[in-house]
């Protein structure tokens, strides 16, 4: 695989002093801003209608949901936030407690075994290692459809089903190669003479990664926790198959529960309750991103 | 009865569990004694807080017994029952889709149930015929939880807005022609006299073919009709479309099978022809007052077509591990007054016949049984078992069926090519199947 | 300044001439020790948890597994029945390679242009970055099914603006075979967020001084883009691209929720893993659903190799490419 393999000779990188990170100019041409503003506002509005109509529909009642034509609802039915929170066999925060755990679990596993195993495949150099990095993108591709029904006899003969490990514990062990992948390439994007500087000082491998690369790998790690939370809390499948007991039940799991294609759905209460799940993946979202943007940049020890 | 007052008051002076696992353990049958069981079942959350009721009355008469709710939602339920029962790890009693009981069965999923019918498992009062619908291979396999048919809901609102009113039992497929034209007329397109559901082999296709005296399947499991049939089916809906009568291809495949994106909740058509039992849920949907009718009679044919379905079924998972008390659960959920009346008509219209007319149901409800107890007791033609009405490739052949409509409706192919393709990957699917 | 020769044109891979020659020596043992031990976890799950399941899956590509009773070993048969007797795997061949070959450059480029234009100081720059975020957040949920029908549907809101402009009789995007499809590609696009915050960390990879030493030198933005930001994240690009290729050949989730788990209308929208559900989980063919399975894993790897393989031509690292 050519990503292990050598394509370029060595950097002929110039050593400058490190700049301070974010060295922005005043905007000058303001005309220029306020059409890239317009743009960009035009276009935020076109990417959430969806999501508007959705929230406008939460407050709707069922029967005006799919055949009223207008965005706003005629009737305002907060009712619907309240039948929803409450309209399970378990209130809405248990649901919610359950989806944070395995979401936080998944974060710090994913986080600490993708990274060490992404430092070992874009660091180190070792045996069979083109050929185990083929054999780690090899298991992101074969669907998760073909692998469920070994995987579910596994996890039962464990003695895992209906608890929370299915969900957890394969994320210590670096199950998630999307991410191993992902780190791997920021790794690559670390100049190695920063290694070097610190082999040069006596630091081993473990100080390296732990004092060098950790760091540094901030903005990959941040986007990894963003999509560790997001797909974890939004895994559907996974949760449906190992979590049977109510009170374990995750979001995804309760949102489902409103609809009933055989029987009666309670789409405004699903709305709702939809609607409100979103919030605290916007509240990661964006208290995540700006340690992407504002975190440490390599710039400062780049050039 | 007997038996079931014996264990109260045994299970009141608390030897009921140390008797039941003497008894068990010497493998008797007609275990009592201490058994906690799971159920698996699809379905809304208030239809899982009623079963859960039902759960809790089940404990409150047999204080040593627990049954614990294995709920999933609708659309993932088959795979994930699946999966359990591959794992070995699946629930002792099941709620099971009628398409899916005969796969489940054939591959020896499901207890059978003869053994224990007319033993702890009293069926004496269901209406005649429902329990062999759940025959597979010769042996009940699963049992319906209530009496259904198939069906036709109108919205009334709908139609009196333009002065019309729902077609009475008895009308014909011409009759359904010129009404649902004149409805599409009257409102200039806004939506259309009647959907099209033409692609659904397990809906009114059955009923036109009953009334040929034909069912999709013959008990050998091979195709139970002939192009012939076929062919006059798709250009009826064609004429429809032709007609105005029934909305053009791309409406209908928008409109999907679901109640709640059915093409009369969405307000596309005036009708949606379904099971019957989808009345109390499509009815609260909508404002709109509905109603439920049958489908149109060929004046020509035998009988009405419509027969007696099952509407949602339950099974016993065959490795379980208490089928004992598993059974004695079933007995609870079908005939103990308690249980019968805090399920209602939510899962069809009860089996007991004694029981069923003793309750109080909703409008709605009370309009379903009313016309289930009108198709079963007076129109209703002879039935036939899960396993003659689903072979193995089952699956294969509705996708077959559904592509040879949809294509015609969709101008991809003329008649006769869907009908020759479908006969030759139907009758190739059945061949692979047995 | 010359940090603009910095960016070196994509090198070939000539072979050799910048290995390190002194690798494999008694350091490089002990550094390989420390590689396996950093790997410990994951292969613990590998051994563990990924391949015991996948070796049963190939193993059950070969039998006649039904999901519910023991398989038996049938050789080639589903292989063969796949290649010769099954057009519905041709139909959902074709639907997963237009949707593969459509989306991705597709989403991949509006991915990279929303995060350069977000990648700035901006007032309410971060709302912007999550408004553009906030349907990638919505995942698989069911609502989806619902919002795309909203959108795309015979009234939806896109028919409503055609109508307004004068096209009376739009068609029904979401359910015309024609055009299905597509709505499902731009609603793979729309969730374009993954990828965009991807690049946007990538984007913090660039040494800003480039950009300053490039001002200097009067490059155009454009220019800026095309010699500074599009060579620095090249491995990030490359990334992604795999990445979402991968996702792509697997897309489930949206075809599944928005067709009903049918794929239709008249299989337009039938996904290669939709199928692979529908023959393992509706029909109880787990076996041949196992061999639609490694024959994806086949197709997906032979994309990812020959990407792999050219990616030495435009890719490069600040680690020198080792």
């Amino acid at each position: 695989m050519a990503i292990l393999e050598h394509s370029a000779p060595a950097s002929a990188r110039e050593d400058a002093a490190p700049v301070p990170t974010r060295s922005r100019q005043r905007p000058r041409l303001t005309l220029r801003r306020v059409v890239l503003q317009l743009f960009l506002a035009a276009g935020a509005l076109a990417m959430v209608y969806p999501i508007i109509w959705m929230a406008a529909s939460s407050l709707k009642p069922e029967n005006e949901i799919f055949r009223s034509a207008t965005l706003l609802p005629e009737i305002w039915q907060w009712q619907n936030y309240i039948d929803g929170w409450n309209g399970l066999r378990e209130p809405f925060e248990v649901f919610y407690l359950n989806s944070f755990i395995i979401s936080a679990l998944a974060v710090v596993g994913n986080l600490l075994s993708c990274s060490l195993a992404a430092y070992a495949f874009a660091r180190l150099d070792f045996r069979f290692r083109t050929l185990w990095f083929a054999v780690m993108l090899g298991t992101i591709m074969l669907p998760y459809h073909a692998t469920l029904i070994p995987q579910y006899a596994l996890y039962f003969e464990l003695g895992w089903v209906n608890t929370y490990l299915p969900l957890t514990v394969p994320k210590f062990l670096a199950t998630d190669a999307f991410f191993i992948f992902l780190f791997v390439q920021f790794i690559r994007g670390i100049p190695r003479e920063l290694d070097q500087a610190a082999k040069v000082d006596g630091a081993g491998p473990f100080r390296t990664y732990a004092l060098i690369i950790f760091p540094l790998l901030r903005p990959a790690l941040v986007t990894g926790a963003i999509f560790t939370t997001i797909w974890t809390y939004n895994d559907f499948f996974s949760q449906l198959v190992y979590i049977s007991d109510t009170a374990r039940y995750t979001v995804p799991l309760a949102l489902r529960m409103f609809l009933d294609t055989t029987g009666e759905s309670s789409w405004g209460p699903m709305f709702a309750m939809s609607t409100l799940s979103l919030l605290p993946l916007i509240i990661v979202f964006v208290l995540f991103q700006r340690q992407i943007v504002e975190g440490i940049s390599t710039t400062g020890l780049k050039g | 009865m007997e038996r079931r007052n014996f264990l109260r008051a045994s299970a009141g002076i608390g030897l009921g569990a140390l008797l039941g696992a003497g008894l068990s353990a010497c493998g008797t049958r007609g275990g009592s004694g201490s058994a906690s069981l799971t159920m698996s079942q699809y379905g809304s959350s208030s239809r899982l807080e009623l079963l859960e009721q039902v759960f809790e009355a089940y404990a409150g008469s047999y204080p040593d017994r627990m049954v614990r709710l294995d709920a999933a939602s609708v659309d993932n339920y088959i795979d994930r029952l699946a999966t359990q029962v591959s794992g070995g790890n699946a629930p002792d009693v099941m709620g099971i889709f009628h398409n899916a009981i005969a796969q489940f069965a054939r591959q020896n999923a499901l207890l059978e149930l003869d053994d224990h019918i007319g033993q702890a498992l009293d069926t004496s009062e269901f209406t005649d015929g429902l329990v062999d619908l759940g025959r597979i291979g010769g042996a009940v396999s699963a049992l319906s939880f209530g009496d259904n048919a198939h069906g036709v809901i109108y919205d009334v609102g709908l139609l009196e807005s333009i002065g019309k009113s729902v077609p009475e039992p008895g009308y014909t497929w011409e009759d359904l022609l010129s009404f649902s034209a004149d409805i599409s007329r009257a409102v200039d397109g806004d939506f259309y006299g009647t959907e099209d559901r033409s692609s659904q082999l397990d809906q009114g296709f059955k009923v036109w073919l009953l009334q040929r005296g034909k069912y999709a399947f013959t008990a050998d499991g091979e195709l139970g009709f002939d192009s012939t049939d076929l062919t006059d089916w798709i250009e009826y809906w064609e004429m429809l479309r032709e007609e105005g009568a029934a909305p053009p291809a791309d409406v209908t495949a928008e409109a999907g099978g679901t109640f709640d994106s059915s093409a009369l909740i969405r307000g596309y058509a005036a009708n949606h022809q379904t099971y019957a039992n989808a009345m109390s849920s499509m009815q609260a949907l909508t404002e709109s007052p509905l109603a439920l009718t049958t489908l149109p009679i060929d004046p020509s044919g035998t009988g009405s077509g419509h027969f007696l379905r099952g509407s949602n079924w339950v099974g016993v998972f065959s490795r379980t591990d208490e089928p004992e008390a598993a059974v004695e659960f079933l007995d609870f959920m079908f005939n103990d007054p308690q249980a019968v009346e805090i399920l209602g008509a939510e899962l069809g219209a009860p089996p007991n016949r004694a029981l069923r007319d003793t309750l109080d149901y909703s409008p709605a409800e009370q309009q379903f049984i009313d016309y289930v107890n009108l198709i079963t007791d007076e129109l209703a033609d002879e039935a036939i078992t899960l396993d003659q009405e689903f072979p193995a490739a089952w699956n294969d052949v509705n996708t077959a069926f559904g592509t040879a409509t949809e294509d015609v409706r969709f101008g991809r192919a003329d008649v006769s090519e869907s009908v020759e393709q479908f006969f030759t990957t139907a009758e190739q699917a059945l061949r692979a199947g047995s | 300044m010359t940090s603009l020769q910095i960016r070196r044109p994509p090198a070939p891979a000539t072979g050799a001439g910048g290995r390190r020659t002194n690798t494999r020596s008694s350091a490089s043992r002990a550094e390989g020790r420390w590689g396996y031990l950093f790997l410990t976890p994951w292969f613990v799950g590998l051994v563990v948890l990924t391949a015991g399941p996948m070796l049963v899956s190939l193993y059950y590509s070969f039998t006649d597994f039904s999901l519910l009773s023991t398989p038996n070993w049938v050789g080639l048969d589903n292989y063969e029945r796949m290649f010769t007797a099954d057009d519905r795997f041709f139909a959902a061949v074709r639907v997963t390679l237009t949707y593969v070959i459509v989306s991705v450059p597709l989403q991949l480029a509006f991915a990279l242009g929303i995060a350069v234009l977000l990648n700035r100081a901006l007032r309410g720059i971060s709302a912007y970055r999550a408004l553009y975020y906030l349907p990638s957040l919505l995942g698989g949920s069911v609502a989806v099914a619902v919002l795309w029908r909203q959108v795309f549907g015979r009234e939806g809101a896109v028919n409503v603006v055609l109508r307004g402009l004068g096209w009376e009789n739009p068609p029904t995007w979401i359910a015309d075979p024609d055009f299905a499809l597509y709505t499902l590609i731009l609603l793979r696009v729309w969730e374009f967020g993954s990828p965009m915050v991807i690049f946007l960390a990538g984007l913090r990879q660039v040494p800003q001084e480039y950009y300053e030493a490039a001002e200097v030198d009067g490059a155009s933005p454009v220019q800026r883009f095309f010699r500074i930001t599009i060579p620095v994240i090249t491995p990030v690009i490359f990334l992604n691209a795999i990445l979402q290729l991968i996702g792509a050949f697997q897309a489930f989730n949206s075809a599944f929720i928005i067709s009903g788990g049918t794929g239709g209308p008249l299989d337009s929208t039938l996904f290669y893993t939709l199928y692979l559900y529908i023959e393992g989980f509706t029909n109880f063919r787990m076996g041949y659903a196992s061999a639609l399975a490694w024959v994806l894993l086949g197709i997906i790897a032979a994309f990812t190799a020959v990407n792999f393989a050219l990616s030495r031509f435009w890719v490069h690292y600040e680690d020198g490419g080792r």
